[in-house]
């Protein structure tokens, strides 16, 4: 069992397998913006470009002068740069996908702590470490999107958390000697659930409408135009990545990075059910899986190549009509069904 | 393999978990960093924009303002409604508001018994 805990936090779906995915995650994004653009987008390293994000990571770690700002506290910012990180590699046990799998009553609301609290806490740090005016307003204006954005995301993927135990309660998935339950608002038992409540009408409506908030919310969470109101390139410098630099600068992207194929991957086994109605362990739930992610991610990137940069006002405005009020609207709604269903 | 638990135990295991993980990666990028990086007694000023530092010293707007006045700026509508809807001196009023509150409450109390008494 210690083996199989050491390979699910450092191979699969652990360190290595989630910066895999961040580095492919980031390359899909910048070369079908390109694409989308008339650009040509990442070319140097690798085969049309697949291993220029690897490249500019190991550059920036090994290669590069990290510059020591005379305010600065590097170290303490690296430490909350990995924490970020690890936050998220430790939610991945949660998922199906990975070898040794933790579930438990509520586990939903750890998921919570790990994403929706270490992770914006860890970046905020991060970049508040490094003293300097442009700095300050960026964090200021992450702030400001994550009073919206993490209550926005959350409520929409308690939707279909909620539809599944409502229809687990009904169909006990784990037994032990004394009793025999599902766990209730655990993000394992609802992502092998939840493919089943797609064919209710009433749910589908739910499951869609917070699908889409869920979406619009990752897009801010990942600071991806119109939201990268934070980094604001430009009119902020660089924002809350302004003084970062060398090896600094390499994990703040890779926790971004990270971040953003975790929250991608959450949404496919929450909303979607993962490989359904495959198995894992087929070729066709690996290609649904795949197929799955690159569906999400294409929608992301098209967001991200048809809009110009919001105003923080404007950015605000839009996540609670696009986001937070249709997630409150939809949990409330698969709510309200499950009283009479 | 699949483990479950009581909510506590997996919120303890986790959390270790993330904290031997925080530990082993920031040994490995102490590893990997190049050894003159951020060494030395050469620290550079802040990045800003070419101005001097001295531009710092000037009336600026704090860190907390930019906060609140996004806050601000967005609950206007919501400020201006509590001030100049409510809160206008006039005791009738406030007792309107409070009862029109009481009556919200009220109908909320009724629709949750209801609802109770289904299940």
């Amino acid at each position: 069992m210690i083996l199989e805990l050491i390979v699910s936090a450092l191979v699969f779906p652990g360190v290595l397998f989630i910066s895999a995915l961040s580095f492919f995650t980031e390359w899909y994004l910048r070369k079908s913006v390109a694409h989308m653009q008339s650009r040509m987008g990442p070319t140097y390293v690798g085969p049309i470009g697949l291993l220029q994000p690897f490249m500019d990571f190991v550059k920036l770690l090994v290669v590069k002068e990290e510059v020591k700002q005379k305010h600065s506290i590097i170290w303490l910012a690296e430490l909350f740069g990995v924490l970020g990180i690890s936050a998220i590699v430790s939610s991945l046990l949660l998922l199906p996908l990975s070898p040794i799998r933790i579930a438990a009553d509520y586990d939903f609301l750890i998921y919570v702590y790990l994403l929706g609290v270490m992770v914006p806490i860890a970046m905020v740090a991060m970049s508040l470490c490094m003293s300097n005016p442009f700095v300050s307003a960026g964090a200021s204006r992450l702030l400001s999107m994550i009073l919206i954005v993490e209550p926005a995301f959350f409520a929409g993927m308690l939707t279909p958390i909620s539809i599944a135990t409502h229809i687990s309660s009904s169909t006990p998935v784990f037994c032990e000697e004394a009793y025999c339950r599902s766990p209730p608002y655990s993000i394992f038992y609802s992502s092998i659930t939840i493919g089943s409540a797609w064919s209710n009408f009433v749910y589908a409506a739910a499951l869609i409408t917070a699908l889409a908030a869920v979406i619009v919310s990752v897009q801010a969470k990942a600071m991806l135009n119109p939201f990268n109101i934070p980094e604001a390139e430009q009119e902020l410098i660089a924002g809350i990545k302004t003084e970062f630099s060398g090896p600094l600068l390499a994990i703040f992207n890779l926790l971004h990075n990270v971040e953003l194929s975790s929250s991608i991957l959450f949404i496919i086994y929450v909303f979607l059910g993962g490989p359904y109605p495959f198995r894992h362990l087929s070729i066709q739930g690996v290609l649904v899986l795949v197929a799955k992610y690159i569906t999400i991610l294409t929608l992301v990137a098209v967001v991200r190549a048809l809009f110009g940069r919001f105003r923080v006002e404007q950015g605000v405005w839009i996540l609670i009509k696009y986001s937070l009020i249709p997630a409150i609207a939809a949990v409330a709604m698969a709510s309200l069904f499950n009283l009479y269903v | 393999m699949l483990i479950v638990s009581d909510p506590v135990s997996a919120s303890i295991f986790i959390s270790l978990m993330m904290l031997c993980l925080t530990l082993l990666l920031y040994l490995v990028v102490k590893a990997l960093k190049p050894k003159h990086s951020g060494s030395g007694d050469e620290s550079r000023e802040m990045y800003l924009g070419g101005e001097h530092p001295n531009i710092l010293s000037k009336p600026h707007v704090l860190q907390s303002g930019l906060y609140w006045a996004i806050v601000f700026r967005d609950f206007k509508r919501v400020y201006r409604g509590l001030v100049e809807k409510v809160h206008t001196g006039i005791a009738i009023d406030w007792a309107y508001y409070m009862t029109a509150w009481l009556l919200i409450l009220l109908l909320l109390a009724i629709i949750a018994l209801g609802v109770s008494s289904l299940i």
